[in-house]
């Protein structure tokens, strides 16, 4: 009872809906323009753009960025579904999936060193 | 509605059951535990994958929106004046051009088809811009989605060990966003906000010059 009295519901709410008007709003306009698939980055571009533009006046509220960060945290439940159908998928290749698979590492786990050491020198 | 309601239970189920397994082996995503359990439980009520996905596919979808959008914020919030500008661009435009050439080079030597090689063009974007830019390369898409979602996965199961001597938040969360876009920005806010925040940007601008310069590129070479 103590851990729910804690949360704070009004920036939760507040977040939330910020998230999702800005998601459906820009999938709206985009159908408009018959690209539906770019209304998640518009989404993006859109808020960030009055964030920014926020930014330049007042401070980002805090409340604001905690309560994003502990959904940020959560964001993983969002890709389950997706992950499982991609490793039953790979399965159902075949004879195909140790070259697919070598391609897939390499290219994928040596960039992400690369890319580290090259960060962690230059940043 | 009743198999809609069924199916988020499995995907949730599966990722609270994740959890305390992640919190004892840390080293393992909680994206690779959930995984698992999601085809795990799918077994045990012998519901097939297809069905699933498209009872979920829906719903998901509009939540894995929601994730895009929300990625404006911690970009929003984060502090660009103590961020060296020639660097960052620096390995921003390395890594969205060896992220092309290199799974591309290495499938033309494997001597993989011209669609395959084609869609490996994709691997370190964000589903949407892949979709995007697949439709204009002409590739499979299924296989696209397939390549982002695996990079993505298997960026995110090695990291902790890739990343282990890195010891810096902001290249681990940076390195994280540009070889495995979305998923990996998952993980990274696993590791806390700072690489969160890193992984957000690298994957957001990565995504957007990406989509800009490759299909112009290909028009331009066709």
């Amino acid at each position: 009872m103590d851990q729910l009295k804690g949360i704070d519901w009004q920036a939760w709410i507040f977040t939330i809906g910020l998230i999702i008007f800005f998601r459906e709003a820009s999938v709206l306009v985009m159908s408009q323009f018959n690209h539906p698939e770019l209304g998640n980055l518009t989404g993006l571009l859109s808020l960030l753009f009055v964030l920014v533009l926020w930014r330049r006046f007042k401070k980002i509220p805090a409340r604001l960025v905690d309560t994003n960060n502990k959904l940020m945290r959560e964001s993983g439940f969002a890709f389950l579904p997706i992950c499982a159908g991609s490793l039953i998928m790979l399965v159902s290749m075949g004879k195909e999936i140790p070259l697919f698979l070598v391609v897939m590492f390499v290219s994928t786990l040596i960039p992400l060193w690369i890319y580290a050491k090259m960060a962690k020198k230059w940043l | 509605m009743l198999s809609v309601i069924t199916g988020f239970l499995i995907t949730l189920i599966a990722y609270l059951a994740a959890k305390p397994i992640n919190k004892r082996f840390p080293q393992i995503p909680l994206l690779v535990i959930g995984m698992f359990f999601v085809i795990g439980i799918l077994m045990i009520f012998k519901i097939p994958y297809e069905k699933y996905n498209t009872d979920m596919n829906g719903l998901f979808s509009h939540l894995l929106g929601y994730v895009t959008v929300a990625l404006a914020i911690p970009l929003a919030a984060m502090r660009y004046d103590d961020l060296p500008l020639k660097s960052v661009v620096g390995i921003l435009v390395f890594a969205s051009i060896s992220a092309v050439a290199l799974p591309m080079s290495l499938a033309y030597l494997l001597h993989m088809s011209e669609p395959t090689i084609m869609a490996f063009a994709t691997r370190a974007v964000t589903t949407p811009i892949a979709i995007n830019i697949a439709t204009l390369l002409h590739s499979p898409v299924t296989l696209v989605i397939l390549i982002v979602i695996l990079s993505g996965v298997i960026g995110a199961a090695f990291s902790s060990i890739i990343l282990r001597n890195i010891n810096d938040e902001r290249a681990s969360g940076l390195a994280l966003g540009l070889a495995a876009h979305a998923i990996g920005t998952a993980q990274a806010w696993q590791r806390g906000a700072v690489a969160g925040r890193y992984a957000a940007f690298g994957m957001a601008v990565n995504a957007v010059f990406t989509a800009i310069w490759l299909p112009t590129f290909i028009l331009f070479i066709k």
